[in-house]
């Protein structure tokens, strides 16, 4: 062991504890980082293990209309286990309990899934449901209508005993059964529902089982081209396994940022903690120096340390990240297939390797820099402790690379973790950002705290207040860590508060809360009528025709699609267009360019939203030849409208003029206003009974799953915050205790010079108050800004921020800042004052 | 034929000759060896506030090789700051110093560190010991950054010699003033140096502590036969050297040399 080494391990002593606290911060981080990445470890291997159950089947093919008799043909003679499955959306009717609910339907045949399997309640029911003709029911609905397995269930005209509740499908996410509840009912009596009828939007679906050795892929590949022109998708697990990949990829990305934030805030906490330890110990070199150390053995001296707190900071983290990976999981389970969450965890020692080193090399990039003060220590600090600088320091190059380097490594590290190069700049750039915006804060404040110095006031404040710019303050500090965990974790709330006010804001009132759907214009009098004998108003009562592009400014659509190979692009071309018609424009439209017109003269105009417009490239006074199922129609664009999608109310993509679509197969959207839970759901026990093809939303509903599943992103988002508040918590303590021997001392002089130590405790207390009180103001007004941008642009709500949380906010993070201050500095009071004078001296 | 006299009188002014240029090299060689610190017009200046501050002025000397010296004059009169620049410490605005041969003007800052450890000792007012590290420990530091084996052993040695051999393994903390200068003098003496740098070597000590400190320094120095500058406020211990510089202004305005200064 050479002396640079021994000397790093001696000159350690006596502050072992205190730099092992140090290491907390970067643990954290660490900890997060682990867990994340141990998790995608374990989701990928996941994935390729449960490939097959995730789509319960070797291949499946899908369309949304029936298939052809040629396809029927090509599937038939492919030949092995083969099932079938018709789904679509409607109304279902509990009827001993009243309970109406939009559900999923699925009508099915066959041994799907032949991975995995049905996870129902009783289990046998899995395997049953079918030969009894009974039908199997979202867990989530039967709990919110009371209803049990034996009562039946009433799908359009037909009725089903429920044989099972149904807990888990393979391959699907638990959070689609509070956004859509599933039943599944055999296939063969799916006529009797007379829900499928012509313009009815349906998926039909076939699923395959292929004998095992089997080239799936290569059947596949031959299945697409035979099936080139009849509009159906042909999916394998491989298909699976790369779109999971990309759904897992992104919760990645989020959850990295969680990580990356931690991780950053713990090598801020790591550079601080040297920073205050170097201040004590450049006594100590100059006498190194002055006993013939080069600057480079001494700065080696504390890199090593530096390095050595990111190691031991990096292995406890690691270790701690692994249990946390145990958690994880179940954590996201709302968010993944049950199979990617049930799977035991893969223990691999690469991210341990990984963290190890990503920890030490942050640690010791960061430490870099307060580090330079070691390097520019002159011996002769030994002679005289007063010794000032007189030659320029002469490091502001070392200074301008290691910042270089610092904002390089961020960016690398976002890299590394969102695996693309915006989204790397996003990341750093966005938290960069916001780590000089709360750094400008502090400077800022802490100027102002100096400059307009409340002379007047009590010792106590006043010398709180001073603390905050003295020398070897930590206001800075304190201000990013807690004002970043405080910024992360108000914005989200207040983003999900806002949406959450504002769907209740537009269910409230005159506003629209129950939207009829696939109303028949047969129906059109009766549904009305219905609507009136409840007291209700109909608002809106709309015609809705299914139609296709078939060719933009004269070039069919295959053609065209081929040209614009961006997925908007191609799905502007090969959507499904629900149009209306009508002579006025709605309250919600407004036209951006060309000329509204509301009826037809030689020529159809229709008019296009702008960004369905862009993504066709047109302008107005271009053609567009539209199919409405089966018949040509030549039409201009004759306007441009924008349309403000978050009003409820029918809101169209294409909207036709009078005269054109009457004689077109169509259905109609009605909607209007309840005035409580009681009449709305009378009108959708009275509808099911009377129009079992009508699908009913209630938006009360739609409000309470939004909230729900605001509230599951929540609990993502907030293991997110968890780990930079926590973080900002360990920085808090390390500042707090790096400080210690300072408060030592101010306090004996204090009390040395008459002050009591209920004086000198409520001068900590002031000055905790203060940094915790203007961390919290400062996160949570940069949340504000956050959260209003995030509402505004991103969301498109009307900012509406809780109010009262915030102020919550404001109070707990304050608190928590004096409560570790102040316990991190019990003990200051427990030696004389003489004593303490004499050993600091 | 020649004339022998002649003959005699060329060969003996030869001899002559050759034994003054064989002195004239002799006496340079010893020169030369007996200089181990030559200082010339030394001058330093601070810049204090906007204005310029010069704490030493023009100073010119040289010691001896195994001398003890003393450094004295009032407090600000440029004795710590000559000190510094005598031991590299620090860089002087003008002027040169020779540090066993060895010009410091011309060493970098690392290269004035690796002289300082091979050829320079140092007690210090305050002594100076690192706080983590035990009395050997400290005492060691010097051979260990030469990479020497041994170094612990020659430090445990030095401890004896100077009465702490009961206290090797104490930190800073837990032993006297008088036991930590004592330490101080252990750590100036184990790279066995030209020159050994006393900054007010008693200063933070007690008349008779203080007293029994200067006894043992120049003991050890005495045994090591090393060059001692001694900077002090105190008469009677400069009174123990052989040669006393007295600064005032940053000028030296007595010096009790034999050495001539050229």
């Amino acid at each position: 062991m050479n002396w640079v080494m021994r000397t790093a391990w001696r000159d350690s002593r006596g502050r072992r504890r205190r730099l092992f606290l140090y290491t907390g911060a970067i643990a954290v981080g660490i900890a997060a980082l682990t867990s994340l990445r141990g998790l995608g470890h374990t989701m990928a291997a996941s994935v390729d293990l449960q490939a097959q159950t995730l789509l319960g089947a070797d291949i499946e093919v899908e369309s949304n209309l029936p298939f052809s008799a040629k396809t029927e043909a090509i599937l038939d003679s492919i030949g092995g286990e083969q099932s079938v499955q018709v789904e679509f959306n409607s109304m279902v009717l509990l009827p001993r309990v009243g309970g109406t609910r939009l559900a999923q339907v699925r009508a099915h045949e066959g041994g799907y899934p032949y991975y995995g399997q049905l996870q129902t309640v009783p289990s046998q029911a899995a395997d049953t449901w079918q030969s009894s003709g009974g039908a199997l029911v979202d867990e989530a609905m039967l709990l919110q209508f009371g209803a049990t397995v034996g009562d039946s269930i009433r799908v359009g005209e037909a009725q089903f005993i429920i044989s099972g509740r149904l807990l888990n499908v393979p391959g699907e996410t638990s959070l689609r059964s509070d956004v859509q509840p599933r039943v599944f009912i055999p296939l063969r009596f799916l006529a009797a529902t007379g829900l499928v009828k012509r313009g009815s939007r349906v998926e039909y679906r076939r699923y395959f089982r292929r004998p095992e050795g089997e080239d799936v892929a290569k059947l596949a590949q031959r299945m697409r081209h035979h099936l080139e022109d009849e509009n159906v998708d042909v999916d394998t697990v491989e298909d699976r396994k790369q779109r999971l990949g990309r759904t897992l990829g992104n919760l990645y990305r989020f959850l990295g940022l969680g990580s990356f934030v931690a991780l950053l805030l713990g090598a801020v906490g790591v550079a601080s903690a040297i920073h205050a330890h170097v201040e004590q110990k450049l006594e100590t070199v100059a006498i190194f120096r002055s006993l013939g150390a080069t600057s480079g053995q001494a700065l080696r001296i504390y890199l090593l340390q530096a390095g050595a707190m990111g190691l031991v900071g990096s292995i406890l983290g690691a270790a701690a990240g692994n249990l946390f990976l145990v958690f994880l999981p179940g954590l996201l389970s709302d968010f993944l297939p049950s199979e990617l969450t049930q799977v035991d965890i893969q223990w691999s020692v690469w991210p341990l390797l990984e963290a190890a080193a990503i920890g030490s090399s942050i640690a010791v990039l960061f430490a870099a820099l307060p580090l330079l003060a070691v390097r520019r220590a002159s011996p002769l600090l030994a002679l005289r402790a007063s010794y000032e600088e007189t030659q320029p320091a002469g490091d502001g190059g070392w200074r301008a690379g290691l910042i270089g380097l610092c904002v390089l490594a961020t960016w690398l590290l976002a890299l590394w973790l969102a695996g693309r190069v915006d989204h790397a700049l996003y990341f750093s750039g966005g938290t960069l950002a916001a780590f000089l915006m709360l750094a400008l804060t502090a400077r800022l404040l802490r100027g102002a705290v100096r400059r307009w110095f409340p002379a007047t006031w009590s010792f106590v404040w006043r010398q709180g207040l001073a603390n905050l710019y003295r020398p070897h303050n930590q206001t800075l500090l304190l201000l990013v860590s807690l004002g970043l965990g405080t910024f992360l974790v108000t914005t989200l709330y207040s983003a999900q508060s806002s949406i959450v006010a504002h769907i209740e804001n537009v269910t409230g009132g005159d506003q629209p809360n129950v939207v009829l759907f696939d109303i028949q214009t047969d129906q059109k009098d009766d549904v009305v009528a219905l609507v009136d004998s409840l007291g209700m108003p109909v608002l809106d009562l709309v015609p809705i025709v299914t139609m296709h592009i078939a060719a933009v400014k004269g070039v069919p659509v295959d053609e065209l699609t081929g040209e614009n190979k961006g997925r908007r692009g191609r799905w502007a071309f090969e959507r499904e267009y629900r149009s209306t018609y009508r002579e006025n424009l709605s309250a919600s439209e407004t036209i951006v360019a060309g000329q509204w017109r509301g009826s037809t003269t030689d020529t159809v105009f229709v008019s296009l939203e702008t960004g369905i417009g862009n993504a066709l490239n047109v302008v107005p006074g271009d053609s567009v030849t539209f199919d409405v199922q089966g018949v040509p129609i030549h039409a201009i664009v004759g306007s441009l409208r924008s349309v403000e999608w978050q009003r409820i109310m029918p809101n169209f993509l294409c909207v036709f003029p009078e005269g054109v679509l009457e004689a077109a197969p169509q259905f109609h959207v009605l909607t209007t206003s309840g005035p409580n839970s009681v009449v709305r759901a009378e009108l959708q026990r009275r509808a099911v009974g009377r129009f079992p093809n009508v699908s009913i939303i209630d938006l009360d509903l739609v409000l309470k799953t939004v909230d729900s599943i605001l509230s599951k992103v929540a609990v993502v988002v907030r293991i997110m915050a968890f780990f930079s508040v926590f973080t900002g918590l360990i920085v808090l303590v390390a500042v707090v205790s790096s400080s210690y021997f300072q408060r030592l001392r101010e306090s004996a002089l204090l009390r040395t010079l008459g002050a009591t130590r209920s004086r000198v405790s409520r001068i900590l207390v002031v000055e905790y108050l203060l940094l915790g009180g203007l961390a919290g103001i400062t996160g949570l007004a940069l949340s504000l800004l956050g959260g209003w941008g995030l509402t505004r642009y991103v969301f498109e709500v009307t900012f509406a921020p809780p109010w009262a949380s915030l102020a919550a906010v404001l109070a707990i993070v304050p608190l928590a800042t004096v409560v570790v201050g102040v316990l991190g500095s019990r003990g200051i009071h427990a030696d004389p004052p003489l004593e303490v004078l004499r050993v600091a001296d | 034929m020649t004339d022998p006299d002649a003959d005699r009188k060329v060969a003996d002014r030869k001899v002559a000759d050759r034994k003054v240029a064989d002195r004239k090299v002799a006496d340079r060689k010893v020169a030369d060896r007996k200089i181990v610190l030559d200082v010339r017009n030394l001058t330093k200046t601070y810049i204090s506030g906007d204005r310029p501050l010069t704490v030493l002025d023009d100073v010119s000397f040289a010691i001896e090789a195994g001398s003890a010296n003393a450094i004295v004059g009032p407090s600000g009169s440029g004795k710590t700051t000559l000190l510094g620049l005598c031991a590299g410490l620090d860089q002087a605005s003008k002027g040169k110093v020779v540090l066993a041969g060895t010009p410091l003007d011309e060493l970098d800052e690392d290269a004035r560190a690796r002289l300082r450890n091979e050829h320079v000792g140092f007690v210090f007012q305050t002594f100076q010991l690192v706080p983590t590290l035990s009395a050997v420990e400290n005492v060691a530091v010097p051979l260990e950054l030469r990479g020497e084996r041994g170094a612990m052993r020659r430090a445990a040695e030095l401890l004896e010699r100077v009465g702490l051999s009961d206290r090797l393994h104490h930190y800073p903390t837990q032993l006297s003033g008088g036991e930590q200068q004592r330490v101080g003098i252990a750590r100036a003496f184990i790279n066995r140096p030209k020159i050994l740098f006393a900054d007010e070597p008693t200063g933070s000590l007690d008349g008779q502590t203080g007293g029994a400190i200067e006894d043992l320094l120049f003991e050890i120095n005495a045994e090591a036969g090393t060059t001692l500058i001694v900077v002090t406020h105190d008469l009677e211990l400069a009174t123990r050297t052989g040669r006393v510089i007295r600064l005032r202004d940053g000028r030296i305005v007595d010096d009790g040399s034999n050495v001539k200064i050229t």
